[in-house]
């Protein structure tokens, strides 16, 4: 048994490197979504701005360095690209920038009569999500500089708790996210154009034929299957150490667990997909749709779901808390976070809740179980096939 | 005489692949679903509704200060909506519902708010993305409610282009319209000659006494009727869920011809270059979708960061978002002529780079085994 497994896996392994096809599905395809979305991660921090600063006098100085030193954990909230009024206006007004803050000539002069100078914010309003980010950083600066001016009518925000001690940085929560589609979509094209590959090159029908059984070939395919689902995703981590600051030092062997995990799950899914359709073209789209959609439903979740109530979000919500990759992907973030490595039951992250682990409990096995037995029935079934000959 | 003959060889070719499309529905797949998958998650995930934020308040105080300040939370607003959506509730239900993620933020105003001048707030602070926007929000009130009293050091006025936003949604929706268009005549052209290749077509082709680039003119047809056909179909379902109201219509679809012969064409060299649909299919699918979020469909060039701007300049599709996006949405009403021009230059630079892929395909093996 042992020899027809190596030998599958050979061959397999072979006509990957031969022709490049399988190494292009597999590493490549992750590795372009996740750098060209990691472009717009930082698109959450900082937007570019220009402002006209007609005056250098003191308080004029003072809104300015305000805005060019307030930050959070990701980076500053304004990436200032000129100070220049003629220069601002120009790039604002030929679409170079998005933005544009006018800090008055007479700033100063109106601040010490107690009257309050206006700073006028202009946007290109055809994104209402851009119009919003730059008067709420404005607002961030104002009330800044109103707190270093006059903070004795200011109302007071007190923190008084939160779930942690620091905010999540949104590279790390985008970054853990990225990770579960490339392991789930690799382990989903991997495995499912192995096996769709046996009908193509009409393979099938000698591997049906072999007096060493059924079980070498799932074997074989399984392992050479997870073999270039670890070298994709040590390259996405890779990748997103250097594009989200990923932490590749802190993977854990609970975080590779739940890795295999995901794996399973895209593996089963590829392999229900890939016997049941048997072409690898529709196989392939439906990965990466698959793949994409589940990103944005369970790697976005925890932060939908602050706020789905009503309508349609509140369905995609539901949705996809009830999907075991939503529950995976928030306890890798978690022991992340806080480098707790044990089980974690949902006492002991406040990621999950307790429904989403008994579902996720639940759901796990039985999915990986269901689509994997149904996928040995099929193929044991298809394998006889004769694709034409 | 040659020129009818011509002709009728690319009709033929391209009622031909337009049957092969409608019989191997395989093909229709990634067309039609790809951008409205896109579009329903991207729109719902990340851009659902207007800004009202879900936040949990907890007024402890019945003083006349605390309740202004609770009209001045529910009268804070963006250029669409309110800023919030206010869940008046008793302490523990708010704070357990902040614990389980269920709201992002609790605000107490506790009773001694009138000497205190202070609230507190509970955070479930799942990331730094989801946390500015809540805590920007509260600062944003805080102003307002000074600014009611004539006590704010600076105030702010926004002064937007046009009277009213369009909606997030609406932009993405709008967006993923051109990336129907942008991706469906790419992906249906290298579909159809790959098909050539696998059924062997080409060989037939290399054989007839006209020439093989018919058969890519016929491509080019098909490919660009089908982009408008998922165009359109995207559009419908942007209009019918997301507040798309395109304009310019006619501008649009015109100035996005060449765009769209370009896209036919950049298919074919693809599909010349990587032969196997499972090779290029998932490549072009994954880099459009990724082209998509970074590079001038999810936001305008002008507001990503620098290396996406950057990357950007020399990617050639984040020009189709940025000169498009403002017709759609009526913010430009056509093309500059400095835009055609260069959008006419590079579809006869692409118009002249298929020949010389068709001469290759005549050159190369195509044996297919035989």
């Amino acid at each position: 048994m042992f020899p027809a497994i190596k030998g599958m896996m050979l061959k397999d392994l072979k006509t990957s490197f031969r022709n490049p096809s399988m190494l292009i599905l597999s590493i490549i395809v992750p590795i372009v979504f996740i750098f060209l979305y990691s472009l717009i991660s930082q698109l959450s921090t900082t937007n570019p701005i220009v402002i006209a600063q007609h005056s250098d006098d003191p308080a004029s100085n003072a809104l300015t360095t305000i805005m060019e030193e307030m930050e959070i954990e990701d980076g500053p909230y304004y990436e200032i690209r000129t100070l220049d009024p003629d220069e601002a206006f120009h790039m604002y007004q030929n679409g170079e920038a998005p933005a544009l803050v006018e800090i008055p000539e007479d700033f100063d002069q109106q601040l010490q009569q107690s009257e309050p100078p206006n700073v006028k914010l202009y946007v290109h309003n055809m994104n209402s999500d851009a119009t919003k980010n730059f008067q709420l950083r404005l607002s961030h600066a104002l009330h800044q500089f109103q707190e270093n001016e006059d903070s004795e009518h200011l109302i007071d925000i007190h923190e008084a708790s939160s779930t942690f001690e620091t905010d999540i940085s949104m590279k790390l929560y985008v970054s853990i996210g990225l990770l579960m589609f490339a392991v789930i979509y690799s382990g989903m094209v991997n495995t499912a154009t192995l096996l769709t590959r046996e009908w193509e090159e009409r393979t099938s029908k000698e591997i049906s034929l072999s007096p060493n059984g059924f079980a070498p070939l799932l074997i074989a395919k399984a392992f050479t299957a997870f073999l270039l689902t670890t070298v994709t995703t040590i390259l996405v981590m890779i990748l997103m150490a250097f594009t989200l600051n990923f932490p590749i030092e802190n993977v854990s062997l609970a975080v590779i667990g739940w890795l295999v995990i995901l794996f399973l799950i895209g593996a089963s899914l590829g392999a229900f997909t890939g016997v049941t359709i048997k072409k690898s073209l529709p196989v392939i789209t439906l990965s990466a749709v698959i793949g994409i959609s589940l990103y944005l439903l369970c790697g976005n979740e925890s932060s939908i779901r602050g706020f789905a109530y009503g309508g349609p979000i509140a369905f995609v919500w539901r949705l996809s808390s009830y999907l075991p990759m939503s529950y995976i992907t928030d306890t890798i973030r978690f022991i992340f976070v806080t480098g707790k490595n044990h089980i974690l039951t949902s006492a002991s992250n406040p990621l999950t809740t307790t429904t989403s682990f008994y579902t996720s409990m639940i759901t796990i096995p039985t999915m990986i179980l269901l689509l994997s037995w149904d996928s040995i029935v099929k193929l044991k079934n298809n394998l006889f096939a004769s694709s034409g000959q | 005489m040659k020129w009818k003959t011509g002709y009728y060889a690319i009709a033929a070719v391209n009622r031909r692949n337009r049957k092969i499309l409608f019989r191997q529905k395989q093909f229709l797949v990634a067309p039609f679903l790809m951008p409205v998958v896109v579009m329903i998650l991207t729109a719902l995930i990340m851009g659902a509704g207007g800004d009202d934020w879900p936040v949990g308040l907890v007024n402890e105080s019945d003083s006349v200060e605390s309740q202004d300040f609770v009209e001045t939370l529910e009268n804070a607003h963006s250029n669409i909506t309110p800023y919030f959506s206010i869940r008046e509730m008793g302490y523990e239900q708010a704070s357990d519902a902040v614990k389980a993620g269920r709201l992002q933020m609790l605000i107490r105003i506790p009773d001694d708010f009138p000497q205190s001048q202070t609230v507190y707030t509970e955070t479930f602070n799942i990331n730094s993305d989801m946390m500015k926007n809540v805590r920007l929000r509260l600062e944003h009130t805080v102003l307002d409610q000074l600014e009611e009293h004539n006590e704010l050091q600076a105030t702010s006025e926004l002064i937007t282009e046009k009277e009213n936003d369009v909606w997030r949604e609406s932009f993405i929706a709008g967006s993923t319209v051109l990336l129907a268009l942008m991706f469906t005549a790419t992906i249906t052209a290298a579909n159809l000659f790959a098909f050539d290749i696998e059924n062997r077509t080409q060989k037939e082709m290399s054989l007839t006494p006209l020439n093989n680039l018919l058969g890519g003119v016929g491509i080019i047809l098909t490919s660009v009727f089908m982009a408008f056909i998922s165009g359109m179909f995207t559009m419908l379902v942007g209009m019918f869920a997301f507040r798309l109201e395109p304009e310019n219509l006619w501008t649009m679809f015109i100035g996005m011809i060449p765009v769209l012969i370009i896209c036919a064409i950049l298919g074919i060299i693809i599909a010349h270059f990587l032969k196997r649909y499972r090779v290029f299919q998932p490549i072009v699918i994954v880099t459009f979708m990724a082209t998509f979020f970074g590079a001038g469909g999810y936001s305008s060039v002008a507001g990503l960061p620098p290396i996406a701007r950057a990357f950007s300049d020399i990617w050639a599709f984040s020009y189709i978002f940025e000169w498009f996006n403002p017709i759609l949405h009526n913010f430009s009403s056509g093309l500059e002529i400095t835009q055609y021009i260069a959008l006419i230059i590079a579809a006869f630079i692409f118009m002249a780079i298929l020949p010389i892929i068709y001469k290759r395909e005549l050159l190369t093996k195509n044996s297919g085994g035989q």
